[in-house]
Protein backbone atom coordinates (compact mmCIF):
# COMPACT_ATOMS: atom_id res chain seq x y z
CA UNK A 1 0.00 0.00 0.00
CA UNK A 2 1.16 3.50 -0.74
CA UNK A 3 -0.36 5.21 2.26
CA UNK A 4 1.89 7.86 3.69
CA UNK A 5 3.27 7.34 7.16
CA UNK A 6 1.28 9.16 9.79
CA UNK A 7 1.56 9.37 13.50
CA UNK A 8 -0.36 6.46 15.04
CA UNK A 9 -2.97 8.68 16.59
CA UNK A 10 -4.07 10.47 13.43
CA UNK A 11 -7.46 8.95 12.63
CA UNK A 12 -7.82 7.69 9.10
CA UNK A 13 -11.31 9.20 8.96
CA UNK A 14 -12.74 11.79 11.27
CA UNK A 15 -15.93 13.80 11.65
CA UNK A 16 -15.59 16.96 13.71
CA UNK A 17 -18.79 18.61 14.95
CA UNK A 18 -20.55 17.68 11.77
CA UNK A 19 -24.12 18.82 11.18
CA UNK A 20 -26.24 18.31 8.10
CA UNK A 21 -29.44 20.19 7.46
CA UNK A 22 -31.60 19.50 4.41
CA UNK A 23 -33.77 22.43 3.46
CA UNK A 24 -37.07 22.03 1.67
CA UNK A 25 -38.32 24.39 -1.00
CA UNK A 26 -40.22 27.59 -0.29
CA UNK A 27 -39.44 30.94 1.23
CA UNK A 28 -37.25 31.23 4.28
CA UNK A 29 -40.38 31.49 6.40
CA UNK A 30 -42.31 28.48 5.10
CA UNK A 31 -39.69 25.97 4.06
CA UNK A 32 -39.09 22.94 6.18
CA UNK A 33 -35.74 21.94 7.55
CA UNK A 34 -34.60 18.43 8.34
CA UNK A 35 -31.75 18.20 10.78
CA UNK A 36 -30.27 14.91 9.61
CA UNK A 37 -27.16 15.16 11.77
CA UNK A 38 -26.36 17.42 14.71
CA UNK A 39 -22.85 17.94 16.06
CA UNK A 40 -21.55 14.51 15.32
CA UNK A 41 -17.91 13.82 16.10
CA UNK A 42 -16.19 10.51 15.61
CA UNK A 43 -12.77 9.13 14.82
CA UNK A 44 -11.97 6.02 12.86
CA UNK A 45 -8.56 4.66 13.80
CA UNK A 46 -6.51 2.73 11.30
CA UNK A 47 -7.15 -1.02 11.54
CA UNK A 48 -10.22 -0.84 13.75
CA UNK A 49 -13.74 -2.00 13.00
CA UNK A 50 -16.20 0.73 13.91
CA UNK A 51 -19.93 0.07 13.93
CA UNK A 52 -22.48 2.81 13.42
CA UNK A 53 -25.90 1.63 14.52
CA UNK A 54 -29.22 3.38 14.29
CA UNK A 55 -32.82 3.01 13.18
CA UNK A 56 -34.43 4.73 10.22
CA UNK A 57 -34.11 8.49 10.49
CA UNK A 58 -31.06 8.23 12.76
CA UNK A 59 -28.84 9.86 10.15
CA UNK A 60 -26.58 6.86 9.64
CA UNK A 61 -26.76 6.95 5.87
CA UNK A 62 -26.24 10.71 5.82
CA UNK A 63 -23.16 10.18 7.95
CA UNK A 64 -21.95 7.57 5.46
CA UNK A 65 -22.35 10.01 2.58
CA UNK A 66 -20.46 12.69 4.48
CA UNK A 67 -17.61 10.34 5.40
CA UNK A 68 -17.39 9.35 1.74
CA UNK A 69 -17.33 13.05 0.76
CA UNK A 70 -20.34 12.48 -1.47
CA UNK A 71 -22.02 15.35 0.32
CA UNK A 72 -20.84 18.41 2.19
CA UNK A 73 -21.68 18.91 5.85
CA UNK A 74 -23.70 22.06 6.62
CA UNK A 75 -21.19 22.78 9.35
CA UNK A 76 -18.20 21.03 10.83
CA UNK A 77 -15.63 19.11 8.86
CA UNK A 78 -14.65 15.68 7.62
CA UNK A 79 -10.97 14.78 7.73
CA UNK A 80 -9.15 12.04 5.92
CA UNK A 81 -5.74 11.13 7.41
CA UNK A 82 -5.77 14.48 9.13
CA UNK A 83 -6.54 16.59 6.06
CA UNK A 84 -9.82 18.44 5.76
CA UNK A 85 -11.80 17.11 2.81
CA UNK A 86 -15.05 19.04 3.20
CA UNK A 87 -15.25 21.95 0.81
CA UNK A 88 -12.42 20.71 -1.36
CA UNK A 89 -12.92 20.35 -5.13
CA UNK A 90 -13.27 16.84 -6.53
CA UNK A 91 -9.83 16.92 -8.20
CA UNK A 92 -8.20 17.22 -4.80
CA UNK A 93 -9.99 14.17 -3.46
CA UNK A 94 -8.16 11.54 -5.53
CA UNK A 95 -6.45 9.93 -2.56
CA UNK A 96 -9.70 9.73 -0.57
CA UNK A 97 -11.55 8.29 -3.55
CA UNK A 98 -8.97 5.52 -3.86
CA UNK A 99 -8.53 4.84 -0.17
CA UNK A 100 -12.11 4.86 1.05
CA UNK A 101 -14.39 2.43 -0.74
CA UNK A 102 -18.00 1.54 -0.11
CA UNK A 103 -20.32 -1.46 -0.35
CA UNK A 104 -24.03 -0.64 -0.35
CA UNK A 105 -27.05 -2.73 0.60
CA UNK A 106 -28.41 -3.66 -2.77
CA UNK A 107 -25.89 -4.78 -5.40
CA UNK A 108 -28.73 -4.95 -7.92
CA UNK A 109 -28.92 -1.17 -7.87
CA UNK A 110 -25.21 -0.46 -7.37
CA UNK A 111 -24.09 -2.72 -10.24
CA UNK A 112 -24.92 -1.87 -13.86
CA UNK A 113 -27.24 -4.69 -15.02
CA UNK A 114 -25.59 -4.84 -18.46
CA UNK A 115 -21.99 -4.62 -17.31
CA UNK A 116 -19.95 -7.81 -17.27
CA UNK A 117 -18.24 -8.57 -13.99
CA UNK A 118 -14.72 -7.96 -15.36
CA UNK A 119 -15.72 -4.45 -16.48
CA UNK A 120 -17.58 -3.72 -13.23
CA UNK A 121 -14.65 -4.78 -11.05
CA UNK A 122 -11.99 -3.00 -13.10
CA UNK A 123 -14.02 0.19 -13.59
CA UNK A 124 -12.63 1.90 -10.46
CA UNK A 125 -9.10 1.15 -11.71
CA UNK A 126 -9.81 2.99 -14.94
CA UNK A 127 -11.74 5.79 -13.26
CA UNK A 128 -8.91 6.39 -10.80
CA UNK A 129 -6.27 5.91 -13.53
CA UNK A 130 -4.53 3.16 -11.62
CA UNK A 131 -1.92 1.59 -13.91
CA UNK A 132 -1.20 -2.14 -14.13
CA UNK A 133 -2.61 -5.35 -15.52
CA UNK A 134 -6.31 -4.89 -14.87
CA UNK A 135 -7.23 -8.34 -16.16
CA UNK A 136 -4.87 -10.00 -13.70
CA UNK A 137 -6.23 -7.80 -10.92
CA UNK A 138 -9.79 -8.89 -11.72
CA UNK A 139 -8.78 -12.55 -11.42
CA UNK A 140 -6.97 -11.88 -8.17
CA UNK A 141 -10.06 -10.17 -6.76
CA UNK A 142 -12.45 -12.90 -7.92
CA UNK A 143 -10.22 -15.40 -6.10
CA UNK A 144 -10.17 -13.20 -3.02
CA UNK A 145 -13.96 -13.00 -2.79
CA UNK A 146 -14.43 -16.69 -3.58
CA UNK A 147 -15.98 -16.44 -7.04
CA UNK A 148 -14.94 -18.65 -9.97
CA UNK A 149 -12.96 -16.94 -12.72
CA UNK A 150 -15.65 -17.54 -15.30
CA UNK A 151 -17.77 -15.10 -13.30
CA UNK A 152 -15.79 -12.40 -15.11
CA UNK A 153 -17.86 -12.79 -18.26
CA UNK A 154 -21.26 -12.82 -16.65
CA UNK A 155 -23.74 -10.03 -15.90
CA UNK A 156 -25.38 -9.34 -12.50
CA UNK A 157 -28.67 -11.17 -13.05
CA UNK A 158 -26.78 -14.41 -13.59
CA UNK A 159 -25.70 -14.38 -9.94
CA UNK A 160 -27.46 -14.94 -6.64
CA UNK A 161 -27.79 -12.06 -4.16
CA UNK A 162 -24.81 -13.27 -2.14
CA UNK A 163 -22.65 -13.61 -5.24
CA UNK A 164 -23.60 -10.14 -6.40
CA UNK A 165 -22.55 -8.75 -3.04
CA UNK A 166 -19.20 -10.55 -3.48
CA UNK A 167 -18.81 -8.75 -6.81
CA UNK A 168 -19.60 -5.43 -5.14
CA UNK A 169 -16.94 -6.22 -2.52
CA UNK A 170 -14.37 -7.17 -5.19
CA UNK A 171 -15.09 -3.89 -6.97
CA UNK A 172 -14.63 -1.95 -3.75
CA UNK A 173 -11.31 -3.68 -3.09
CA UNK A 174 -10.00 -3.15 -6.63
CA UNK A 175 -8.19 0.15 -6.01
CA UNK A 176 -6.55 -1.19 -2.84
CA UNK A 177 -8.44 0.89 -0.28
CA UNK A 178 -7.47 1.40 3.35
CA UNK A 179 -11.02 1.85 4.55
CA UNK A 180 -14.04 -0.19 3.62
CA UNK A 181 -17.36 1.42 4.45
CA UNK A 182 -20.24 -1.06 4.46
CA UNK A 183 -23.67 0.57 4.47
CA UNK A 184 -26.24 -2.15 5.33
CA UNK A 185 -24.07 -4.42 3.18
CA UNK A 186 -25.65 -7.69 4.34
CA UNK A 187 -29.15 -6.49 5.23
CA UNK A 188 -30.78 -7.79 2.05
CA UNK A 189 -29.22 -11.25 2.31
CA UNK A 190 -30.75 -14.41 3.70
CA UNK A 191 -29.37 -15.59 7.04
CA UNK A 192 -27.36 -18.51 5.64
CA UNK A 193 -25.77 -16.34 2.94
CA UNK A 194 -25.27 -13.37 5.26
CA UNK A 195 -22.99 -15.48 7.46
CA UNK A 196 -20.86 -16.36 4.43
CA UNK A 197 -20.47 -12.71 3.43
CA UNK A 198 -19.63 -11.66 7.00
CA UNK A 199 -16.96 -14.37 7.16
CA UNK A 200 -15.61 -13.17 3.82
CA UNK A 201 -15.47 -9.57 5.06
CA UNK A 202 -13.60 -10.61 8.20
CA UNK A 203 -11.12 -12.63 6.17
CA UNK A 204 -10.53 -9.74 3.75
CA UNK A 205 -10.08 -7.30 6.64
CA UNK A 206 -7.29 -9.51 8.01
CA UNK A 207 -5.79 -10.27 4.63
CA UNK A 208 -5.64 -6.68 3.38
CA UNK A 209 -5.33 -4.93 6.72
CA UNK A 210 -8.53 -2.99 6.11
CA UNK A 211 -10.19 -0.51 8.40
CA UNK A 212 -13.93 -1.19 8.57
CA UNK A 213 -16.78 1.23 9.07
CA UNK A 214 -19.91 -0.88 9.30
CA UNK A 215 -23.23 0.92 9.21
CA UNK A 216 -26.35 -1.05 10.04
CA UNK A 217 -29.68 -1.16 11.81
CA UNK A 218 -28.89 -4.77 12.76
CA UNK A 219 -27.47 -4.91 16.24
CA UNK A 220 -26.32 -8.51 16.07
CA UNK A 221 -24.37 -7.99 12.86
CA UNK A 222 -22.67 -4.92 14.35
CA UNK A 223 -21.83 -6.85 17.48
CA UNK A 224 -20.28 -9.63 15.45
CA UNK A 225 -18.23 -7.39 13.20
CA UNK A 226 -17.12 -4.39 15.25
CA UNK A 227 -14.82 -3.70 18.15
CA UNK A 228 -16.27 -0.25 18.80
CA UNK A 229 -19.79 1.06 18.36
CA UNK A 230 -21.43 4.44 17.90
CA UNK A 231 -25.18 4.62 18.53
CA UNK A 232 -27.04 7.24 16.51
CA UNK A 233 -30.49 8.49 17.38
CA UNK A 234 -32.26 11.29 15.56
CA UNK A 235 -29.04 12.63 14.12
CA UNK A 236 -27.05 12.60 17.33
CA UNK A 237 -24.59 10.22 18.86
CA UNK A 238 -26.19 9.10 22.10
CA UNK A 239 -23.57 6.59 23.13
CA UNK A 240 -20.27 5.17 21.95
CA UNK A 241 -17.68 2.77 23.28
CA UNK A 242 -16.19 -0.71 23.04
CA UNK A 243 -18.73 -3.18 21.67
CA UNK A 244 -18.94 -5.44 24.69
CA UNK A 245 -19.36 -2.50 27.03
CA UNK A 246 -22.21 -1.06 24.97
CA UNK A 247 -23.99 -4.38 24.63
CA UNK A 248 -23.45 -5.55 28.19
CA UNK A 249 -23.83 -2.25 30.02
CA UNK A 250 -25.67 0.26 27.86
CA UNK A 251 -25.86 3.62 29.62
CA UNK A 252 -28.19 5.71 27.47
CA UNK A 253 -31.93 4.95 27.75
CA UNK A 254 -32.22 4.75 23.98
CA UNK A 255 -29.45 2.16 23.69
CA UNK A 256 -31.10 0.22 26.48
CA UNK A 257 -34.48 0.33 24.72
CA UNK A 258 -32.90 -0.64 21.41
CA UNK A 259 -31.13 -3.66 22.87
CA UNK A 260 -34.19 -4.73 24.83
CA UNK A 261 -36.30 -4.65 21.65
CA UNK A 262 -34.13 -7.12 19.75
CA UNK A 263 -36.02 -10.39 19.50
CA UNK A 264 -34.02 -13.34 20.78
CA UNK A 265 -34.40 -16.96 19.85
CA UNK A 266 -36.51 -18.69 22.45
CA UNK A 267 -37.56 -15.48 24.22
CA UNK A 268 -41.37 -15.37 24.27
CA UNK A 269 -43.04 -12.25 22.88
CA UNK A 270 -46.17 -10.85 24.55
CA UNK A 271 -47.00 -14.07 26.38
CA UNK A 272 -46.22 -13.21 29.94
CA UNK A 273 -49.81 -14.17 30.78
CA UNK A 274 -49.42 -17.86 29.98
CA UNK B 1 -60.20 -28.94 17.58
CA UNK B 2 -58.77 -28.53 14.10
CA UNK B 3 -59.41 -25.18 12.48
CA UNK B 4 -57.30 -25.50 9.37
CA UNK B 5 -56.24 -28.75 7.74
CA UNK B 6 -53.80 -28.42 4.84
CA UNK B 7 -53.15 -31.60 2.85
CA UNK B 8 -50.62 -31.93 0.04
CA UNK B 9 -50.69 -28.28 -0.94
CA UNK B 10 -48.66 -27.81 -4.11
CA UNK B 11 -48.30 -24.55 -6.05
CA UNK B 12 -46.79 -24.39 -9.51
CA UNK B 13 -45.95 -21.67 -11.99
CA UNK B 14 -45.87 -23.55 -15.27
CA UNK B 15 -43.59 -26.48 -14.50
CA UNK B 16 -41.76 -24.76 -11.66
CA UNK B 17 -42.98 -25.98 -8.29
CA UNK B 18 -42.79 -23.26 -5.62
CA UNK B 19 -44.68 -25.12 -2.90
CA UNK B 20 -44.51 -28.90 -2.76
CA UNK B 21 -46.73 -31.26 -0.80
CA UNK B 22 -47.21 -29.03 2.22
CA UNK B 23 -49.39 -30.56 4.92
CA UNK B 24 -50.14 -29.30 8.40
CA UNK B 25 -52.99 -28.86 10.80
CA UNK B 26 -53.74 -25.82 12.90
CA UNK B 27 -55.80 -26.08 16.06
CA UNK B 28 -58.14 -23.34 17.22
CA UNK B 29 -56.20 -20.62 18.97
CA UNK B 30 -52.87 -22.19 18.08
CA UNK B 31 -49.98 -20.16 16.73
CA UNK B 32 -47.71 -21.61 14.12
CA UNK B 33 -44.70 -19.98 12.54
CA UNK B 34 -43.58 -20.59 8.99
CA UNK B 35 -39.89 -19.90 8.86
CA UNK B 36 -37.80 -19.87 5.72
CA UNK B 37 -35.46 -17.87 3.54
CA UNK B 38 -36.29 -16.38 0.15
CA UNK B 39 -37.57 -19.02 -2.24
CA UNK B 40 -38.72 -21.27 0.59
CA UNK B 41 -42.35 -21.01 -0.50
CA UNK B 42 -43.59 -19.60 2.80
CA UNK B 43 -45.35 -16.58 1.29
CA UNK B 44 -46.78 -18.60 -1.59
CA UNK B 45 -48.25 -20.99 0.98
CA UNK B 46 -49.98 -18.07 2.68
CA UNK B 47 -51.22 -16.57 -0.57
CA UNK B 48 -52.59 -19.95 -1.66
CA UNK B 49 -54.55 -20.22 1.60
CA UNK B 50 -56.31 -16.90 1.08
CA UNK B 51 -56.69 -17.24 -2.66
CA UNK B 52 -54.41 -14.37 -3.60
CA UNK B 53 -51.95 -16.27 -5.80
CA UNK B 54 -51.13 -14.71 -9.17
CA UNK B 55 -53.41 -15.89 -11.98
CA UNK B 56 -50.80 -18.06 -13.65
CA UNK B 57 -50.32 -20.22 -10.58
CA UNK B 58 -51.94 -23.65 -10.29
CA UNK B 59 -52.65 -25.44 -7.04
CA UNK B 60 -53.18 -29.00 -5.93
CA UNK B 61 -54.22 -30.46 -2.61
CA UNK B 62 -56.72 -29.29 -0.03
CA UNK B 63 -56.87 -26.63 2.65
CA UNK B 64 -59.93 -27.03 4.79
CA UNK B 65 -60.97 -24.20 7.06
CA UNK B 66 -63.77 -25.56 9.23
CA UNK B 67 -64.51 -27.99 6.41
CA UNK B 68 -64.55 -25.44 3.54
CA UNK B 69 -61.81 -25.95 0.96
CA UNK B 70 -59.99 -22.65 0.57
CA UNK B 71 -58.35 -23.78 -2.66
CA UNK B 72 -61.49 -24.54 -4.61
CA UNK B 73 -64.12 -22.18 -3.19
CA UNK B 74 -65.58 -19.46 -5.39
CA UNK B 75 -64.05 -16.00 -5.41
CA UNK B 76 -67.18 -14.46 -3.93
CA UNK B 77 -67.08 -16.91 -1.06
CA UNK B 78 -63.42 -16.12 -0.54
CA UNK B 79 -64.27 -12.42 -0.38
CA UNK B 80 -66.78 -13.20 2.35
CA UNK B 81 -64.04 -15.01 4.20
CA UNK B 82 -61.19 -12.53 3.92
CA UNK B 83 -61.43 -9.91 6.63
CA UNK B 84 -64.12 -11.91 8.39
CA UNK B 85 -63.07 -15.42 9.45
CA UNK B 86 -59.55 -14.82 8.14
CA UNK B 87 -57.66 -11.62 8.93
CA UNK B 88 -54.51 -10.74 7.01
CA UNK B 89 -51.47 -8.60 7.63
CA UNK B 90 -48.77 -8.11 5.04
CA UNK B 91 -45.25 -6.73 5.12
CA UNK B 92 -45.93 -3.44 3.43
CA UNK B 93 -49.02 -1.64 4.78
CA UNK B 94 -48.43 1.17 2.30
CA UNK B 95 -49.39 -1.15 -0.56
CA UNK B 96 -52.19 -2.85 1.38
CA UNK B 97 -53.90 0.42 2.34
CA UNK B 98 -55.74 2.70 -0.05
CA UNK B 99 -53.64 5.88 -0.24
CA UNK B 100 -56.57 8.21 -0.97
CA UNK B 101 -58.97 7.01 1.71
CA UNK B 102 -58.94 8.01 5.37
CA UNK B 103 -57.77 5.06 7.45
CA UNK B 104 -60.86 5.22 9.65
CA UNK B 105 -63.03 4.61 6.59
CA UNK B 106 -60.85 1.70 5.59
CA UNK B 107 -61.27 0.05 8.96
CA UNK B 108 -64.99 0.86 8.92
CA UNK B 109 -65.32 -0.61 5.44
CA UNK B 110 -64.15 -4.01 6.69
CA UNK B 111 -66.77 -3.93 9.43
CA UNK B 112 -69.57 -2.83 7.11
CA UNK B 113 -68.63 -5.31 4.37
CA UNK B 114 -68.97 -8.23 6.75
CA UNK B 115 -71.28 -7.04 9.49
CA UNK B 116 -73.42 -4.47 7.74
CA UNK B 117 -74.79 -1.53 9.72
CA UNK B 118 -74.82 2.19 9.12
CA UNK B 119 -71.83 4.29 8.19
CA UNK B 120 -72.06 6.00 11.53
CA UNK B 121 -72.10 2.71 13.44
CA UNK B 122 -69.17 1.24 11.53
CA UNK B 123 -67.20 4.47 12.00
CA UNK B 124 -67.81 4.16 15.73
CA UNK B 125 -66.65 0.57 15.62
CA UNK B 126 -63.52 1.67 13.71
CA UNK B 127 -62.71 4.13 16.51
CA UNK B 128 -63.03 1.33 19.07
CA UNK B 129 -60.71 -0.85 17.01
CA UNK B 130 -58.15 1.94 16.72
CA UNK B 131 -58.22 2.28 20.49
CA UNK B 132 -57.65 -1.44 20.79
CA UNK B 133 -54.48 -1.18 18.72
CA UNK B 134 -53.30 1.38 21.28
CA UNK B 135 -53.90 4.68 19.54
CA UNK B 136 -54.55 7.20 22.27
CA UNK B 137 -56.29 9.58 19.85
CA UNK B 138 -58.41 7.34 17.57
CA UNK B 139 -60.39 10.33 16.27
CA UNK B 140 -57.33 12.04 14.79
CA UNK B 141 -55.82 8.79 13.46
CA UNK B 142 -59.12 7.78 11.83
CA UNK B 143 -59.19 11.05 9.91
CA UNK B 144 -55.64 10.61 8.65
CA UNK B 145 -54.47 9.31 5.30
CA UNK B 146 -51.94 6.47 5.24
CA UNK B 147 -49.05 8.72 4.18
CA UNK B 148 -49.57 10.87 7.25
CA UNK B 149 -48.80 7.94 9.53
CA UNK B 150 -45.53 6.20 10.36
CA UNK B 151 -44.78 2.65 9.25
CA UNK B 152 -45.54 1.29 12.70
CA UNK B 153 -48.83 3.21 12.89
CA UNK B 154 -49.85 1.92 9.46
CA UNK B 155 -49.11 -1.63 10.53
CA UNK B 156 -51.27 -1.13 13.64
CA UNK B 157 -54.08 -0.05 11.30
CA UNK B 158 -53.60 -3.34 9.46
CA UNK B 159 -53.80 -5.20 12.75
CA UNK B 160 -57.05 -3.36 13.54
CA UNK B 161 -58.48 -4.39 10.18
CA UNK B 162 -57.31 -7.98 10.62
CA UNK B 163 -59.11 -8.41 13.94
CA UNK B 164 -62.12 -6.21 13.08
CA UNK B 165 -64.51 -9.14 12.69
CA UNK B 166 -63.05 -11.42 15.38
CA UNK B 167 -61.45 -13.84 12.92
CA UNK B 168 -60.78 -17.48 13.69
CA UNK B 169 -57.47 -17.22 11.83
CA UNK B 170 -54.97 -14.39 11.40
CA UNK B 171 -52.41 -14.74 8.63
CA UNK B 172 -49.43 -12.43 9.06
CA UNK B 173 -46.78 -12.44 6.33
CA UNK B 174 -43.56 -10.70 7.48
CA UNK B 175 -45.68 -8.17 9.41
CA UNK B 176 -42.73 -6.40 11.05
CA UNK B 177 -39.91 -6.95 8.58
CA UNK B 178 -40.04 -3.39 7.27
CA UNK B 179 -40.15 -1.85 10.75
CA UNK B 180 -37.42 -0.60 13.05
CA UNK B 181 -36.57 -2.97 15.86
CA UNK B 182 -38.16 -0.87 18.62
CA UNK B 183 -41.37 -0.50 16.59
CA UNK B 184 -41.28 -4.18 15.68
CA UNK B 185 -41.31 -5.09 19.36
CA UNK B 186 -44.43 -2.95 19.94
CA UNK B 187 -46.32 -4.34 16.95
CA UNK B 188 -45.46 -7.95 17.81
CA UNK B 189 -46.59 -7.55 21.42
CA UNK B 190 -49.79 -5.93 20.21
CA UNK B 191 -50.42 -8.69 17.70
CA UNK B 192 -49.73 -11.40 20.28
CA UNK B 193 -52.10 -9.78 22.78
CA UNK B 194 -54.97 -9.21 20.34
CA UNK B 195 -54.74 -12.66 18.77
CA UNK B 196 -54.99 -14.15 22.22
CA UNK B 197 -57.87 -11.83 23.26
CA UNK B 198 -59.78 -12.81 20.13
CA UNK B 199 -58.91 -16.46 20.66
CA UNK B 200 -57.77 -16.53 17.05
CA UNK B 201 -55.24 -18.90 15.56
CA UNK B 202 -52.15 -17.32 14.03
CA UNK B 203 -50.04 -18.27 11.06
CA UNK B 204 -46.96 -16.07 11.26
CA UNK B 205 -44.62 -16.09 8.31
CA UNK B 206 -41.13 -14.73 8.72
CA UNK B 207 -37.50 -15.15 7.79
CA UNK B 208 -36.60 -14.18 11.37
CA UNK B 209 -36.20 -17.19 13.62
CA UNK B 210 -36.21 -15.06 16.76
CA UNK B 211 -39.53 -13.46 15.81
CA UNK B 212 -41.38 -16.68 14.96
CA UNK B 213 -39.93 -18.62 17.86
CA UNK B 214 -40.94 -15.87 20.28
CA UNK B 215 -44.49 -15.71 18.96
CA UNK B 216 -45.43 -19.26 18.07
CA UNK B 217 -46.25 -22.57 19.75
CA UNK B 218 -45.13 -24.60 16.79
CA UNK B 219 -42.67 -24.08 13.94
CA UNK B 220 -42.74 -25.22 10.35
CA UNK B 221 -39.32 -24.85 8.77
CA UNK B 222 -39.57 -24.45 5.01
CA UNK B 223 -36.90 -24.80 2.37
CA UNK B 224 -37.30 -25.09 -1.39
CA UNK B 225 -41.10 -25.09 -1.17
CA UNK B 226 -41.24 -27.94 1.32
CA UNK B 227 -41.63 -28.34 5.03
CA UNK B 228 -38.33 -29.88 6.07
CA UNK B 229 -38.98 -29.90 9.82
CA UNK B 230 -41.90 -29.19 12.11
CA UNK B 231 -42.62 -29.45 15.77
CA UNK B 232 -43.24 -27.61 19.03
CA UNK B 233 -41.08 -24.47 19.12
CA UNK B 234 -38.90 -25.50 22.05
CA UNK B 235 -38.29 -28.97 20.62
CA UNK B 236 -37.25 -27.65 17.20
CA UNK B 237 -34.98 -25.07 18.83
CA UNK B 238 -33.42 -27.48 21.31
CA UNK B 239 -33.25 -30.63 19.23
CA UNK B 240 -33.25 -29.71 15.56
CA UNK B 241 -32.84 -32.79 13.38
CA UNK B 242 -32.86 -31.54 9.79
CA UNK B 243 -29.42 -30.31 8.68
CA UNK B 244 -30.97 -27.13 7.29
CA UNK B 245 -32.64 -26.26 10.61
CA UNK B 246 -29.41 -27.11 12.43
CA UNK B 247 -27.41 -24.82 10.11
CA UNK B 248 -29.90 -21.97 10.37
CA UNK B 249 -29.93 -22.20 14.16
CA UNK B 250 -26.16 -22.43 14.40
CA UNK B 251 -25.70 -19.22 12.41
CA UNK B 252 -28.40 -17.32 14.25
CA UNK B 253 -27.35 -18.33 17.73
CA UNK B 254 -23.63 -17.80 17.11
CA UNK B 255 -24.32 -14.23 16.06
CA UNK B 256 -26.62 -13.58 19.00
CA UNK B 257 -23.99 -14.89 21.41
CA UNK B 258 -21.40 -12.47 20.05
CA UNK B 259 -19.40 -12.52 23.30
CA UNK B 260 -17.88 -15.97 22.90
CA UNK B 261 -17.19 -15.47 19.23
CA UNK B 262 -14.30 -16.60 17.14
CA UNK B 263 -13.87 -14.90 13.82
CA UNK B 264 -15.84 -17.41 11.79
CA UNK B 265 -19.60 -17.85 11.78
CA UNK B 266 -21.04 -21.27 11.06
CA UNK B 267 -22.55 -21.16 7.58
CA UNK B 268 -24.62 -23.25 5.22
CA UNK B 269 -22.57 -23.72 2.06
CA UNK B 270 -23.75 -22.51 -1.32
CA UNK B 271 -26.80 -20.36 -1.84
CA UNK B 272 -30.53 -20.78 -2.19
CA UNK B 273 -31.20 -22.01 -5.75
CA UNK B 274 -33.38 -19.91 -8.03
CA UNK B 275 -37.02 -20.65 -8.87
CA UNK B 276 -37.35 -24.17 -10.26
CA UNK B 277 -33.62 -24.87 -9.72
CA UNK B 278 -33.92 -26.96 -6.57
CA UNK B 279 -32.61 -30.51 -6.95
CA UNK B 280 -34.98 -33.44 -7.39
CA UNK B 281 -35.29 -35.64 -4.33
CA UNK B 282 -34.35 -33.84 -1.14
CA UNK B 283 -34.49 -30.13 -1.96
CA UNK B 284 -31.62 -29.36 0.41
CA UNK B 285 -29.16 -31.98 -0.83
CA UNK B 286 -27.20 -29.58 -3.08
CA UNK B 287 -26.13 -27.68 0.05
CA UNK B 288 -26.09 -30.49 2.57
CA UNK B 289 -22.91 -31.87 4.13
CA UNK B 290 -24.63 -35.17 4.87
CA UNK B 291 -26.16 -35.82 1.45
CA UNK B 292 -25.71 -39.25 -0.15
CA UNK B 293 -27.19 -41.05 -3.16
CA UNK B 294 -30.17 -41.96 -1.06
CA UNK B 295 -31.14 -38.25 -0.98
CA UNK B 296 -32.07 -38.44 -4.67
CA UNK B 297 -35.32 -39.88 -3.36
CA UNK B 298 -37.56 -37.36 -1.61
CA UNK B 299 -37.56 -38.08 2.12
CA UNK B 300 -41.01 -38.06 3.73
CA UNK B 301 -41.82 -35.63 6.53
CA UNK B 302 -41.94 -38.30 9.22
CA UNK B 303 -42.52 -38.22 12.95
CA UNK B 304 -45.30 -37.66 15.44
CA UNK B 305 -45.33 -34.14 16.86
CA UNK B 306 -41.74 -33.46 15.89
CA UNK B 307 -41.27 -34.37 12.23
CA UNK B 308 -38.40 -33.97 9.78
CA UNK B 309 -37.85 -34.83 6.13
CA UNK B 310 -34.34 -36.24 6.09
CA UNK B 311 -32.66 -39.58 5.42
CA UNK B 312 -29.65 -38.64 7.55
CA UNK B 313 -30.98 -36.54 10.41
CA UNK B 314 -28.61 -34.90 12.86
CA UNK B 315 -28.49 -36.70 16.21
CA UNK B 316 -30.44 -34.87 18.90
CA UNK B 317 -28.18 -32.76 21.09
CA UNK B 318 -29.65 -34.09 24.30
CA UNK B 319 -31.40 -37.41 24.78
CA UNK B 320 -35.09 -37.05 24.06
CA UNK B 321 -36.78 -36.94 27.40
CA UNK B 322 -40.27 -35.80 28.19
CA UNK B 323 -39.94 -32.71 25.94
CA UNK B 324 -41.90 -33.82 22.85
Amino acid sequence: MTAAVHAVDVPVLEARNVSKVYRGRGSSRTRSEVHALTNVSLEVQRGESLGIVGESGSGKSTLARLLLALEEPTSGEIRFTGDVVSGRPERELAELRRSVQVVFQDPMSSLDPRMRTRIAISEPLRALRIPGDHEARVHELLDAVGLPRDAADKVPHEFSGGQRQRIAIARALAPGPEVLLADEAVSALDVSVRAQVLNLLNRLIDEFGLTLVFISHDLSVIRWMCSRVVVLYRGEIVESGPTEQIYEHPQHPYTQALLAAVPRIGKPIGRSAT
Amino acid sequence: MTLLQVDGLTVRFGRAEVVGDVSFALERGERIGLIGESGSGKSMTALALIGLLPDDATTEGRALLDGDDLLTMSESKRCDLRGDRVGMIFQEPMTALNPVMRVGNQVAEVVRRHRGGSKRASWGRALELLARVEFTDPQRIASSYPHELSGGQRQRIMVAMAIACSPALVLADEPTTALDVTVQAQVLELLARLVSEEDAALVLISHDLAVVSGMCDRLLVMYGGRIVESGPTNVVLEQPRHPYTVGLLATSTAMAEGAARGRTLPTIRGSVPGLGQFPAGCVFRSRCERATDRCRTTPPLAGEGHAFACWHPVEPRVPVGGAA
